[in-house]
C-alpha cells in the first residue's frame, strides 16, 4: 500500500542510519518532578522486527511508548523514526507510526466505518483513497460485516481489532501496541498474533508492551526487560539466557523472574 | 439494627469527605453569612429599626436555600447509588447478609441526616449573625418562625435529595443524573411554572382582569386564580419562597374597630397551608420511589 | 487546515446527536416559550389597562420603557441560566470522555498538533452554541415581534443583534470554562458539579446579593435593582445616565460578573423611548423622547467588555492548559 503524507523532499532529508533501522532510541529519559520514570534507555528496532518491551507495572514501558508516540515530551534524550527526530520533527515522525493503546481508543457512539473515516480524514487521505483503505483494513481485521454497527456493541476483541485497523490507516513503518492481547479470548489472541506476524512480514517494525510473557515469547524477535525505568537486558531469548548466564531450558518467564529477583 | 446503622454511618462519613458536597456547602455557608450581614446592615440603616422588619432575615435567606441549598442536596444525592456500580461495591454489599431495604433506608437516612444538619447549620449561622448585628431579642415567636423556616427548608432539600437518589438508582451514568436533576430544577423553578400557570389560566378562562402585585399578575376571577395558583404551586421552590416570604412578615399587634386585624403566627400557618402539599409530597414520593426501585428491581 | 475542521466537524456532529445536549436544548426552548408568553401577557395587560390619555398608539405600546424592557428581560435570564447549562452540558465531558475511551491518546499520536486538536474541539462547540442562541432567541423574539407587530427597522435589528451577539459571547465563555475544567478535573461528575456551582454563583441573584453586601461595606451603597443597575432618565437634562449613587468602585463590581453585565446591557439597550408628563401653563402634555441606538451603545460599551474579556481569558486558559498539561 502507498504511504500517504510522505513527500519526495521529506524522503531526501532522512538522516544517516542503516536503511534497516526504523527506530533508534538514544538516552531517552522522562522525569516527573524528582521521580525518574524512564532512565536513559537505548535500543533500536529494524524493518520486519517484532520488539517486546517487558516489565512490572510502573517499570516505564507505557511512558516510553507515550514518548515515542508523541504523547509526552522526553526530558532528555531523543529518538528517530525513519530518521526523523521526534523532538525536532514530531509531526513527520508521527506520520510514520501507528499507535494502538491498551484501551483501543475507538469512539463508542460511532460505527466502525465512521471511526475509520474520521481517522482517515485526520491522516489527510483523499475521499476515494480513504474509502478503499477502510474497506481493505476492515477486511484485514475481519470486521467487514460489522462496518455499520456501533462500536459500543463490539466485544473487547473486536474493539481491539478495530483499533488495529485504525493504527494502520497511515500505512506506518512502525507500530506501537500497548497490551494488544489483554482481555481477549484465545481465538482472538490467535487472530491478533497472526495479524502481527503478517504485518512484520510486510516489513513493518512493531513494538509491543505486554505482561503476557507467553505471548511475547511467541511473537517477539527481540525482547527488552525494563526495571525501574532502565533497560536491564535486551536481545533475543537465547541471547538473554547467555547474557544472564542461564540454562537453555529456561523460558521467558524464568528469565523475567530472574531479572526481578529480590524485589 | 446493625445493618442500617452501619450504612448510615458510612453515608455520613462519605458525605463529609465528598468534595462536591464540601464545596457546595462551603458556598452555601458563605452566602448565608453574607445574607445575614446584608440583612443586619439594612435593618440597622433604617432610622427607627422598624419592627416589621425584625424578621427580614427569614425572607432574605429563602432564595439562597432554593438556589444554593439545592446544589448541596443534589451534590449528596446524584451519584449515591450509581457511583457504587462501576466500583463493584454495590454488588459486594448486596451479597452480604443484609436486607435490601436496610441498604436503601440506610442510604436515604444517612443523606437526610447530613442534609438536615447542613441546612440547620447554615440558616442558624445566618440568623446568629443577623441577631448579633441588630441586637434584636430572640423571642419565642422568632424561634418558632425560624424553626418553621428551617423545617420547610429541610423538606425542600430532602425532596431534591430524594430526586437525586431516585435518578441515581434508575440511571447508570452519574453525569446524566446530575444534568436531569438540574433540568428539573430549571423547569420546576418559580418563574417557569408561574408563567405556565398564567398561560393555562388565560387559555382556559380567557384574558380576565388581573391585579398586579410584587410577584406578577394574578387573575381577579377566582377559578382563573385558583388554576394559576395550582400550577405555580407545583414548583417546590415557589412554595418554599412564598411560605418563607410570609414567615418573614411581622406585623405589630393592631386593632381596627376593636377587631385584631394583623396576622398572628397561626393565622400565617393556616393561610399558607396551600404551599405545603408539594413540599411534603416530593420527598415522600421520591423516597418511596427509591425504596421500590432498589428493593424490587435488579439494581446492580 | 484539514486537522482543525475535521475535529470541529466531528465535535459538532457528536454534540447534535448527543441525547443529553438535545434534552437540555429542548428544555431551554420550552422555558423560553413560556417566558415569551409571560411577557406577551404582561404587555397585553398593560395595553388593556392603559389610560387612553397616554397618547400612545396601541401599535407603539411596545416601545414604552416598561414594555420594551419586558420584551427581552426574561429571555436574557433564560439564556444566562439555562443557556449556560446547555453550554456546560456540551463541554464538561469533552476531554474526559475521550480520556476514558482512550481515543484522546490515539488522537494525540496523529500528525496533528495539540493546538489544532483543542481549537477544533472549541470550534465545534462554538458552532453548536451559536445555533442554540440563534434558534432560541429567533423563535422567542420572532413570536413577540409577530404578535406585537414590531417592525424590523434598523433600530430594532441593531438592538436585537447586540443582545443575541452578547448572548453568544456569554455562552461561549461557559463553553470554554467547561472545557478548561474538563482538562483539569479528571472525574466527569466532579467536573460537572464544579461547573454547575460556578455557573450558579455567576447567576444574577447570588452575585447581586454579594455585591449589595460588599457595597454596604464601602462608604457609598450600590444601587442595584433586581441585580441590575439600569440607566435612569433625567427629565431635567433630557438624558440617560447611570444611577447617581453608583461610585467608581461600585461600577467595577458591576463588571465583575459577565452574567450581570450581559443582563444590564440587554435591559439598557432595549430602551426605545421614554414618555413623561410635563405641566406647562396648567396644561398636561406628553413628551416622548426617542432614544437612538447610537446614543445607547457608547454608554454601554464598558459593560459589554465584561463578557468579552471573560471569554477571551477562558479561551486562552483552555488552550494553554491543553497545550501545557499531560492531558491523556
Amino acid at each position: 500500500m502507498a504511504s500517504p503524507g510522505i513527500t519526495e523532499k521529506e524522503s531526501q532529508t532522512k538522516s544517516e542510519t542503516s536503511p534497516e533501522t526504523i527506530l533508534r532510541v538514544i538516552n531517552l529519559t522522562k522525569k516527573f518532578g524528582s521521580f525518574t520514570a524512564v532512565d536513559h534507555i537505548n535500543f533500536e528496532i529494524h524493518k520486519g522486527e517484532v520488539f517486546g518491551l517487558l516489565g512490572h507495572n510502573g517499570a516505564g514501558k507505557t511512558t516510553t511508548v507515550n514518548m515515542l508516540a508523541g504523547l509526552k515530551l522526553p526530558t532528555e534524550g531523543t529518538a528517530t523514526i525513519s530518521g526523523f527526530d521526534i523532538r525536532e520533527k514530531p509531526l513527520d515522525a508521527r506520520r510514520r507510526i501507528g499507535f494502538l493503546p491498551d484501551n483501543p481508543g475507538n469512539y463508542l457512539h460511532l460505527t466502525a466505518k465512521q471511526n475509520l473515516e474520521f481517522f482517515a480524514e485526520l491522516s489527510d487521505l483523499k475521499k476515494d483513497e480513504a474509502s478503499k483503505r477502510i474497506t481493505d483494513l476492515l477486511e484485514l481485521v475481519g470486521l467487514t460485516e460489522w462496518r455499520d454497527k456501533k462500536v459500543n456493541v463490539f466485544s473487547r476483541g473486536m474493539k481491539q481489532r478495530l483499533g488495529l485497523a485504525q493504527s494502520l490507516m497511515r500505512d506506518p513503518v512502525l507500530l506501537f501496541f500497548d497490551e494488544p492481547t489483554l482481555g481477549i479470548d484465545p481465538e482472538g489472541t490467535r487472530q491478533m498474533r497472526g495479524l502481527i506476524k503478517k504485518l512484520a512480514g510486510e516489513g513493518k517494525g512493531i513494538l509491543i508492551c505486554s505482561h503476557l510473557l507467553s505471548e511475547v515469547s511467541r511473537i517477539c524477535d527481540t525482547v527488552a526487560i525494563m526495571r525501574r525505568g532502565k533497560i536491564v537486558v535486551i536481545g533475543t531469548i537465547p541471547e538473554l539466557r547467555r547474557k544472564l548466564g542461564l540454562g537453555d531450558d529456561l523460558d521467558l518467564e524464568d528469565i523475567f523472574i530472574h531479572v526481578h529477583e529480590g524485589e | 439494627m446493625p445493618g442500617i446503622s452501619t450504612i448510615i454511618k458510612k453515608e455520613i462519613s462519605d458525605a463529609v469527605t465528598n468534595r462536591s458536597f464540601l464545596l457546595s456547602f462551603g458556598i452555601l455557608v458563605l452566602c448565608m453569612v453574607l445574607a445575614g450581614f446584608a440583612a443586619g446592615n439594612t435593618f440597622n440603616s433604617q432610622r427607627f429599626g422598624l419592627a416589621k422588619d425584625r424578621l427580614l432575615i427569614l425572607s432574605d435567606i429563602a432564595p439562597i436555600i432554593t438556589l444554593l441549598g439545592a446544589l448541596v442536596a443534589v451534590a449528596l444525592g446524584f451519584n449515591s447509588i450509581n457511583k457504587e456500580r462501576p466500583e463493584g461495591s454495590l454488588e459486594v454489599m448486596l451479597s452480604y447478609p443484609i436486607y435490601r431495604d436496610q441498604i436503601i433506608l440506610g442510604k436515604l437516612l444517612g443523606n437526610l441526616v447530613v442534609t438536615s444538619i447542613a441546612t440547620t447549620a447554615s440558616t442558624g449561622i445566618s440568623l446568629a449573625l443577623y441577631l448579633q448585628m441588630t441586637k434584636i431579642v430572640f423571642d419565642p415567636e422568632m424561634l418558632v418562625r425560624y424553626t418553621t423556616l428551617t423545617l420547610l427548608a429541610i423538606l425542600l432539600l430532602s425532596g431534591y435529595l430524594g430526586l437525586g437518589i431516585l435518578l441515581s438508582a434508575y440511571i447508570e451514568d452519574p453525569k446524566t443524573t446530575l444534568l436531569i436533576t438540574f433540568l428539573f430544577l430549571g423547569i420546576f423553578n418559580s418563574e417557569t411554572l408561574y408563567s405556565y400557570g398564567q398561560i393555562l389560566s388565560n387559555l382556559v378562562y380567557g384574558n380576565t382582569p388581573r391585579v398586579w402585585g410584587l410577584g406578577g399578575s394574578v387573575p381577579v376571577y377566582p377559578p382563573a386564580k385558583a388554576l394559576q395558583d395550582f400550577i405555580s404551586s407545583l414548583s417546590p421552590a415557589y412554595d418554599f419562597t412564598s411560605f418563607s416570604t410570609n414567615l418573614g412578615n411581622y406585623l405589630q399587634p393592631m386593632t381596627l374597630n376593636g377587631v385584631v386585624v394583623n396576622s398572628r403566627f397561626w393565622d400565617l400557618i393556616t393561610n399558607n397551608l396551600v404551599f405545603l402539599p408539594v413540599l411534603i409530597i416530593l420527598p415522600v414520593a421520591t423516597f418511596i420511589g427509591c425504596y421500590i426501585l432498589f428493593t424490587r428491581t435488579d439494581i446492580s | 487546515m484539514p486537522g482543525i475542521f475535521t475535529i470541529a466537524k466531528k465535535e459538532f456532529m457528536d454534540h447534535v446527536s448527543d441525547q443529553t445536549f438535545l434534552l437540555c436544548f429542548g428544555t431551554l426552548l420550552v422555558v423560553m416559550v413560556a417566558s415569551t408568553f409571560y411577557q406577551l401577557n404582561y404587555i397585553h395587560q398593560q395595553m388593556v389597562s392603559l389610560v387612553p390619555s397616554a397618547g400612545l398608539f396601541e401599535s407603539e405600546l411596545w416601545k414604552d420603557p416598561q414594555n420594551s424592557v419586558m420584551l427581552e428581560t426574561v429571555l436574557t435570564g433564560d439564556i444566562a441560566s439555562l443557556g449556560a447549562l446547555v453550554a456546560i452540558a456540551l463541554s464538561f465531558n469533552s476531554i474526559n470522555k475521550e480520556r476514558t475511551e482512550g481515543s484522546l491518546r490515539v488522537l494525540l499520536s496523529y500528525p496533528i498538533s495539540k493546538s489544532k486538536i483543542i481549537l477544533g474541539k472549541l470550534l465545534g462547540g462554538i458552532l453548536v452554541v451559536v445555533i442554540v442562541v440563534l434558534t432560541s432567541m429567533t423563535i422567542s423574539l420572532g413570536i413577540e415581534m409577530y404578535v406585537l407587530s414590531i417592525p424590523l427597522t434598523s433600530e430594532v435589528f441593531l438592538r436585537l443583534a447586540t443582545i443575541v451577539g452578547l448572548g453568544i459571547v456569554l455562552l461561549v465563555f461557559f463553553l470554554c470554562l467547561g472545557t478548561a475544567v474538563s482538562i483539569v478535573v479528571r472525574d466527569p461528575s466532579t467536573c460537572l458539579i464544579s461547573l454547575l456551582i460556578i455557573s450558579t454563583l455567576l447567576q444574577v441573584n447570588t452575585i447581586a446579593m454579594i455585591l449589595v453586601t460588599i457595597g454596604n461595606i464601602f462608604p457609598r451603597s450600590l444601587h442595584i435593582n433586581g441585580g441590575r443597575a439600569n440607566l435612569q432618565y433625567s427629565p431635567s437634562t433630557y438624558s440617560w445616565q447611570m444611577p447617581p449613587v453608583l461610585s467608581q468602585i461600585d461600577k467595577n463590581w458591576l463588571r465583575a460578573s459577565p452574567v450581570l453585565a450581559y443582563r444590564t446591557v440587554s435591559d439598557n439597550i432595549f430602551h426605545f423611548q421614554n414618555v413623561f408628563v410635563s405641566v406647562v401653563h396648567n396644561t398636561v402634555g406628553l413628551d416622548i423622547i426617542t432614544i437612538e441606538f447610537s446614543w445607547l451603545l457608547p454608554r454601554n460599551i464598558n459593560l459589554m467588555w465584561t463578557p468579552v474579556i471573560y471569554l477571551v481569558v477562558a479561551f486562552i486558559v483552555c488552550i494553554v492548559l491543553f497545550l501545557w498539561r499531560d492531558v491523556d
